[in-house]
């Protein structure tokens, strides 16, 4: 049992500090840039796809499209709206813009299935994959391709942005300032994951991968945004975080929101598990260090909790160190419980759900960040 | 969605209280972060579960 209370102890610290001590070391050590290009270069931008995989989106749509028309990108670029089944009037929303982009209507299948439509549909040389709701800064695709000069890197992901992260308390949410702390937190692993060789997948509402490089997912994907760029890092590219590609969104408006967010993210990386075994093994994973530590730690760490919590309470009679062990544990489930008495008393019952309302939230936060984003300044 | 001095969201009031009323007292601060980490991580249990069982994790 005290192989279990140390054991479970070591795994959560590792995870959360370990990781992060080490990623922070390696990085100074061994850490190597990315080769990227000047956003103020004028000639040879790659050819750009944007793919937007969409369903009953079509109070979104508009807006969103507007957002990547008034992007700053010298190259060629073609928008890419990949309608999965959707039943809203998507088709006649988006005739307003027949001339500026390529609808491509496929029967209800999942986003992987629309996804695999879009890029087959796609020509350019760099893909880049968005979603409806949220919203781009003006040099976002631009940023994104600047890093393609380097012929060693295969993807790049951008920086997503919520609201809450400035200020939870005008977030909305009543879990802002917990998920804007983690979401910070994620943020600096996988900065530091991409100085070291490479990020561990990206974020599905901005990221750009090679056309050259995208192998159609399987149907029932859950994450598009993991399994697609971490094909590219078994194949030995890297994943670069482009933090001047900024992307805005809204937190999730409650802990039900966030937690089945969480469940759905969790149960892809059991999926790519089974669909990329090789991410196992070592000498077939060039960030395997990372991968375990980062992916496979999250999977783990809930189960080392639970060890922890019964080792502790097995053991508390014998020892001191076990009884203090246990007091902090149920004083921190305590709190937690606490947490979610006033999450049920206090969860915002007319939190933002509707498309056109967060349609103009996103814009909202896209038009308070651009100034900054433009001045230089890290929000 | 008020605008409130600049800022986007709920209007602010001048009390401690933050969005849809909650208090920004530390305790029930950490309380939420401490229910958020609990959340977070005892989903990875809950995926799993949906997985091995083949249950619909989304919509």
């Amino acid at each position: 049992m005290e192989t279990i209370f140390w054991g479970s102890l070591l795994l959560i610290a590792y995870v959360y500090a370990g990781y992060p001590a080490l990623l922070l070391l390696w990085s100074r050590v061994a850490g190597e840039p990315a080769r990227r290009r000047a956003l103020s270069e004028t000639s040879d931008w790659p050819s750009i796809s944007v793919i937007i995989a969409a369903r009953n989106e079509a109070a979104r749509l508009p807006g969103r499209i507007e957002n990547l028309l008034e992007q700053h990108y010298r190259g060629p670029l073609e928008i890419i709206v990949a309608s999965d089944g959707s039943t809203d009037g998507t088709a006649t929303v988006l005739s307003a813009f027949a001339d500026r982009i390529r609808l491509i209507e496929v029967a209800p299948g999942g986003k992987a299935t629309a996804l695999n439509a879009g890029v087959a549909a796609a020509s350019g040389e760099i893909l880049v994959f968005a979603d409806a709701r949220q919203r781009f800064g003006p040099h976002a695709i631009a940023a994104l391709a600047s890093n393609f000069d380097d012929p060693r890197v295969g993807g790049a992901t951008g920086e997503l942005i919520l609201n809450c992260e400035r200020d939870w308390a005008d977030s909305a949410s009543s879990i802002g300032e917990s998920v804007g702390l983690y979401w910070r937190y994620e943020k600096w692993l996988r900065r530091h994951e991409s100085r070291v060789r490479s990020t561990l997948g990206t974020t599905g509402a901005i990221y750009a991968l090679r056309h050259s490089l995208w192998r159609p997912l399987p149907p029932g994907a859950l994450l598009d945004d993991v399994l697609a760029p971490m094909r590219a890092v078994l194949r030995g590219y890297r994943i670069v975080f482009e933090e001047r590609a900024q992307a805005f969104d809204w937190v999730v408006p409650n802990a039900a929101a966030e937690s089945a967010r969480k469940i759905r993210t969790l149960a892809g990386n059991y999926q790519i598990l089974v669909e990329e075994p090789a991410l196992l093994v070592p000498f077939l994973n060039p960030v395997w260090v990372q991968y375990v530590s980062h992916k496979l730690g999250r999977l783990v760490v809930a189960w080392a909790l639970l060890g922890l919590l019964i080792s502790s309470i097995v053991l508390a009679p014998r020892r001191w160190p076990f009884t203090v062990a246990l007091i902090l544990q149920l004083g921190f489930y305590g709190l937690a419980a606490f947490g979610a008495w006033l999450e049920c008393k206090g969860s915002p019952a007319s939190a933002p759900t509707s498309g056109d309302t967060q349609v103009s939230q996103a814009d909202a936060v896209a038009a308070e960040g651009v100034p900054q984003t433009t001045g230089g300044t890290r929000l | 969605m008020a605008v409130n001095a600049g800022r986007i969201g709920p209007a602010r009031r001048e009390d401690e209280a933050g969005p849809m009323g909650v208090s920004r007292g530390p305790v029930r601060r950490a309380a939420r972060v401490a229910y958020t980490f609990v959340l977070m991580n005892y989903a990875a249990v809950e995926a799993l579960v949906r997985v091995c069982l083949g249950r619909q994790v989304w919509r």
